[in-house]
C-alpha cells in the first residue's frame, strides 16, 4: 500500500522490511516472557498501535505535501477536552460531541493552513506556536482537570475488544484505508501528492499550492481530532495534557513507515507496520521492567535506523532535496 | 591505443536492459561521437565509464588498462571526466564555488575566495560564460549552467572529457564556440566524447561515430567522413525515416487573434512587446539565450508582473493572476524548458505525470478517478510520443533524459487548451520523436489551437512557425514571414541580432 499514484511495480515496498522487523521482535520477545504472545498482550499492543497509528495518519497527510506540523498534540488535547466539556459539563449526545470534537481539529488545522499558506511564515514557527496555544486553550477550559466520567458508549470503543481485537483498531483500519484511497485515487489526494513531489511542476500545470496546503493542514486537524476522540475513550478521561508526546511519535510513525519527509510520496501500509513496531517496543520495554523513559530514546534511534537502514527502499526520498523554487538549475537540459 | 574502452558492457535496471553488450572507443586526440535514440543507452555507458554506475558485466580501460570504477573520484583519478546531461550544480553556491567544487583553493585549511575568485574568471572566459563569479548558481539560466558545467569539467584538466548532450540547450552561436574549445582540445590531445541528437552538428564536429541502438553498439566508430545524416538515423533506427521539410501553414489570418500583445512591458525589462497569435498559427519567438523569452512567457502566466501594455485573449483584454487562472479560465498551457525543476514529478508514475491536466475530466462522483479511465486517457498519448518506459506507472526518474521531456510535453498534448506556449519543446529529444512532437503539434494548430513557440532551434523553428519573431536584449528585434528558406533567414536573423547587441552594449557602458 505503498501510495504515490500507481506504483504497484516498485521493487521494494517500505514495508516488507518493517514486516521482518515485527516478526523478529516477536521471536526474541516470546522466550523472554510467557506473558507475550497472550491474546491480551496482543490486545493491548494493537490498541497502543492503533492510536499511534492515527497519529502518524495525522502527520502523513501534511507530509504529503511537503509541509509538517508540530501542532498535532495541540489539536488533538483541544479536540478531546471540547468533547469531554461538551459530554461532562453540558450533558450534550455523544454523537454531537464527536462531531464537534471533530469539527474543533478540522477548524484547528484549517487555521493553521490559513496561516501557513497566506503568511510567507515557516510552517514550523505557525505550527510551534499554534500547538502551544491550543494546548493552552485545552489546559483553560479544563482548569487543569480531566473531564472523567465519560459515557459508557465511548469508553466501551475505547477499550473494548473482539477477540484481541480492540474495536479501537478497526477505527484506525477504517480510517487507513480511507486515507490510501484519498491519496491513490482521490482528485485532492493526487493534488497534495503532486503538489508535494515537485510544487513549481505543480504550479505550471494549473494546480493550486496553496489550495493543497490549505487542505493538507485541514485534513491533519481533522485527523488529529480523532486521535483526541480516541485517546479519550482509551483513557476514560479527556485530558488537557494527552498531546504531549505526539509530535516526535507522529514523525516516528510516518518516517519509519517510508513517507518521504520531502513530500509527494507517502506509504499508508508502512504507517500501520511502523506503528505495530513503535507498540511492541513500548511493550517489550514495559513487560522487560525497563523504565518507560528510554522509549523515547527508542524512539529517536529508530528514526535514525529507518533512515539509515532505508536507503535501497521508499525512504530513499528523505535524503531527497526539495525541488528548488526560484531558478531551478538541476533541471531541464538534457 | 585508445584513451578509454568499454568491451561487451551489460546493464540492468531493475529487469529493464540499458546496455547489452555496448562497446566504445575513443582515441586520444580525436572527438568522437555517441548518437542514438532517447533511451538507447548513451547517458547510462557514459555513467559506467565515470563510475556512477557499476556495469554487470564487461570491462572498462584507461590507456589500455583494465581499472575497476568504484565511483566518480576514481574515474577523476584516471584523467576521465564527464559533464552529465542533467546539470549538477548546488543552487546556493557561487558560480565560482560550483566551478572549482573538486579542487578549491585554500589558504591554511581555509578556503581561499578571492583566489577562487581570480581563478574562476579564465575558465569562465574560456567557454564565453559572462557572468559574476560571486553570483549564486541559482540566478544562472539553464543554458548558462549547462556552460558552467563544461568549465568545471575543463577545469579539472581531464585527458577524457565526456559530454552528455552539452549543446540540448544552447543556441548554435554557443555551440560554435564550444566547439572551437572542443577542436583546441582534441588537437592538445584529449579524447572527447560528444553525445547529441543533432545530427548536422555531429557530422561537422565529430572524427569518429558510434551508434547505440537498444544498448547494442550498431556502428563502432566509423569515420564521420563521408557519413550522411539519413546514414546516422537509419543505423539509430533500424530503418529509413522520411522527414516533412516543414509545416503547411493553416493560420487563419481573418479570425480574431487568440492571443495579442500590445506594447507589453514587465517588471523584468521587456519594452513595447507586441505580438500575435491567430487560430490555427505557430509563432516563433528565437532569440539567444537570456534574451527574455521565457521570462517574457512567464509574466504572460502571471508569474511576473506587467508594468504597461495590454494582453488580449480572444480579442478582450485579460489580466491573468497565475497558472491557475491562465489554465482554468483563459485556458492556456505551458510547456516550461525546464523539464526537472518546473515540469515533472520524479517520484511519481508516467501515468501521473502526464494524468495531471486530465484529472478533471476524468473526475468521477465524491472527485474520485479510478486508475483505468486514467490510463485510458494517457496511454495513447504516451504511445504517440514513443515514451520508452517499462509501463504507464514506472517512475518517471527512471526514464532517460529524452523520455521524460516527451512525459513533459505529452501532458499538455494530452490537455486541452486554445493557447498552448511550448517553451524548448524538443530538448534532448531524438530525431525520430522530435518528427513526431512536430506532426502532434501541427494537429493541434490544425484543430484551431494557437501555438507560440520559444525555441533556440532554428531549424525547428524554420519546421513548424508560420511567423518568427526575433527576440533580444528583451525586445522584439524584427519580424520574419517564414520562408523556409533555412540559409537565407539563419543568416540574416544573425546579423539582425549582431546589430542590436552593438547597440545595446556601449547602451549599457554609458549606464
Ligand atoms: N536509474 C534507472 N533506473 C531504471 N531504469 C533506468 C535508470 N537509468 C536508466 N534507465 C533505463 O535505461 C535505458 C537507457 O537510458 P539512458 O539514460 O542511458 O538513455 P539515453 O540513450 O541516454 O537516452 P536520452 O537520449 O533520452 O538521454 C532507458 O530505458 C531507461 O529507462
Ligand atoms: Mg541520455
Amino acid at each position: 500500500m505503498s501510495v504515490r499514484p500507481s506504483d504497484a511495480r516498485r521493487g521494494t515496498s517500505p514495508w516488507v522490511p518493517l514486516l521482518v522487523v515485527v516478526a523478529i521482535g516477536c521471536a526474541i520477545m516470546a522466550p523472554l516472557n510467557r506473558q507475550f504472545l497472550t491474546a491480551s498482550n496482543g490486545y493491548v499492543i494493537l490498541a497502543s498501535a492503533g492510536l499511534l497509528c492515527v497519529i502518524g495518519l495525522a502527520q502523513v497527510v501534511v507530509l504529503s505535501v511537503g509541509e509538517f506540523s508540530l501542532a498535532i498534540g495541540g489539536i488533538g488535547a483541544l479536540s478531546g477536552v471540547a468533547m469531554g466539556y461538551l459530554l461532562v459539563e453540558r450533558g450534550a449526545p455523544l454523537a454531537v460531541a464527536v462531531v464537534v470534537a471533530l469539527a474543533v481539529g478540522l477548524a484547528a488545522g484549517l487555521v493553521n493552513g490559513l496561516l501557513v499558506a497566506y503568511s510567507g511564515v515557516h510552517g514550523f514557527v505557525i505550527t510551534l506556536a499554534s500547538g502551544g496555544a491550543f494546548t493552552g486553550l485545552a489546559l483553560g477550559i479544563t482548569e487543569t482537570q480531566p473531564y472523567n466520567g465519560l459515557p459508557e458508549a465511548l469508553t466501551v470503543f475505547g477499550t473494548g475488544r473482539a477477540g484481541f481485537v480492540p474495536y479501537l483498531a478497526f477505527a484506525t483500519v477504517a480510517l487507513s484505508l480511507a486515507a490510501a484511497a484519498f491519496f491513490r485515487w482521490h482528485r485532492l489526494g493526487r493534488l497534495l501528492l503532486t503538489v508535494g513531489g515537485n510544487r513549481e511542476a505543480a504550479a505550471l500545470s494549473g494546480l493550486s499550492p496553496v489550495r493543497a496546503v490549505v487542505a493538507a493542514h485541514a485534513l491533519s486537524g481533522l485527523l488529529a481530532g480523532a486521535a483526541g476522540v480516541m485517546a479519550a475513550a482509551q483513557l476514560h478521561e479527556a485530558n488537557a495534557s494527552v498531546g504531549a508526546e505526539w509530535v516526535i511519535t507522529s514523525f516516528t510513525v510516518a518516517i519509519i513507515g517510508g513517507t518521504s519527509l520531502a513530500g509527494g510520496v507517502v506509504s499508508i501500509g508502512g504507517l500501520l507496520f511502523a506503528g505495530v513496531i513503535l507498540a511492541l517496543i513500548k511493550d517489550a520495554l514495559v513487560m522487560l521492567d525497563v523504565n518507560p523513559l528510554w522509549v523515547t530514546l527508542t524512539q529517536g534511534v529508530l528514526i535514525l535506523a529507518a533512515v539509515f537502514l532505508g536507503r535501497s527502499s521508499g525512504w530513499r526520498a528523505v535524503r531527497r532535496p526539495a525541488a528548488p523554487r526560484a531558478v531551478s538549475l538541476e533541471g531541464a537540459a538534457s | 591505443m585508445n584513451a578509454v574502452e568499454a568491451r561487451r558492457i551489460w546493464k540492468t535496471f531493475d529487469g529493464n536492459t540499458a546496455l547489452r553488450d555496448a562497446h566504445l572507443a575513443i582515441e586520444p586526440g580525436s572527438i568522437h561521437a555517441l548518437v542514438g535514440e532517447n533511451g538507447a543507452g548513451k547517458s547510462t555507458l557514459i555513467k559506467a565509464l565515470t563510475g556512477v554506475h557499476r556495469p554487470d558485466r564487461g570491462d572498462i580501460l584507461v590507456g589500455g588498462v583494465p581499472v575497476t570504477l568504484a565511483g566518480v573520484h576514481d574515474a577523476m583519478r584516471f584523467g576521465v571526466s564527464a559533464v552529465h546531461q542533467e546539470r549538477n550544480l548546488v543552487p546556493e553556491l557561487s558560480v565560482a564555488e560550483n566551478l572549482l567544487l573538486h579542487q578549491p583553493p585554500r589558504r591554511g585549511g581555509l578556503l581561499d575566495y578571492q583566489r577562487m575568485y581570480r581563478e574562476a574568471e579564465p575558465w569562465l572566459a574560456r567557454v564565453g560564460l559572462d557572468v559574476d563569479p560571486r553570483a549564486r548558481a541559482k540566478t544562472l539560466s539553464v543554458a548558462q549552467g549547462q556552460l558552467l558545467e563544461i568549465a568545471r569539467a575543463l577545469s579539472v584538466r581531464a585527458s577524457v572529457l565526456l559530454l552528455d548532450e552539452p549543446t540540448a540547450s544552447i543556441t548554435e552561436r554557443e555551440a560554435a564556440v564550444l566547439f572551437g574549445i572542443l577542436r583546441e582540445l582534441r588537437d592538445a590531445g584529449t579524447a572527447v566524447l560528444f553525445v547529441s541528437h543533432k545530427l548536422e552538428e555531429v557530422l561537422g564536429l565529430c572524427d569518429r561515430i558510434t551508434v547505440l541502438r537498444d544498448g547494442q553498439t550498431v556502428l563502432d566508430g566509423v569515420q564521420a567522413q563521408g557519413l550522411r545524416r539519413a546514414d546516422l538515423i537509419t543505423a539509430m533506427v533500424g530503418r529509413s525515416v522520411a522527414f516533412a521539410e516543414r509545416r503547411e501553414p493553416c493560420a487563419r489570418p481573418e479570425a480574431v487573434p487568440m492571443l495579442e500583445l500590445r506594447d507589453v512591458a514587465t517588471e523584468l525589462g521587456h519594452d513595447a512587446v507586441n505580438l500575435s497569435v491567430a487560430p490555427g498559427g505557430v509563432v516563433a519567438l528565437y532569440g539567444l539565450v537570456g534574451a527574455g523569452r521565457t521570462e517574457l512567457a512567464r509574466c504572460l502566466l502571471g508569474l511576473g508582473r506587467l508594468t504597461g501594455g495590454e494582453v488580449l485573449l480572444r480579442g478582450a483584454p485579460v489580466r491573468i493572476a497565475d497558472p491557475h487562472d491562465a489554465l482554468h479560465r483563459h485556458r492556456i498551457g505551458y510547456v516550461s524548458e525546464d523539464r526537472k525543476g518546473e515540469g515533472l514529478i520524479l517520484s511519481h508514475s508516467v501515468a501521473h505525470n502526464i494524468g495531471i491536466t486530465v484529472w478533471d475530466r476524468l473526475r468521477r462522483a465524491l472527485g474520485f478517478i479510478t486508475p483505468r479511465r486514467e490510463a485510458d486517457a494517457v496511454g495513447p498519448v504516451a504511445a504517440r510520443m514513443g515514451v520508452r518506459m517499462s509501463g504507464l506507472d514506472q517512475e518517471v526518474g527512471q526514464l532517460s533524459g529524452g523520455n521524460q521531456q516527451k512525459v513533459c510535453v505529452a501532458r499538455w498534448l494530452a490537455g486541452d487548451v486554445d493557447l498552448l506556449v511550448v517553451d524548448e519543446p524538443t530538448i534532448g529529444v531524438d530525431v525520430r520523436t522530435k518528427e513526431e512532437m512536430y506532426v502532434l503539434l501541427d494537429e493541434l494548430a490544425r484543430a484551431g489551437k494557437a501555438i507560440l513557440l520559444i525555441s533556440s532551434d532554428l531549424s525547428e523553428v524554420v519546421r513548424l512557425a508560420d511567423r518568427i519573431l526575433v527576440m533580444a536584449d528583451r525586445r522584439i528585434i524584427a519580424e520574419h514571414v517564414n520562408t523556409g528558406d533555412y540559409a537565407q533567414l539563419s543568416a540574416r536573423i544573425m546579423d539582425e541580432i549582431v546589430e542590436a547587441q552593438a547597440l545595446v552594449v556601449p547602451e549599457r557602458a554609458t549606464a
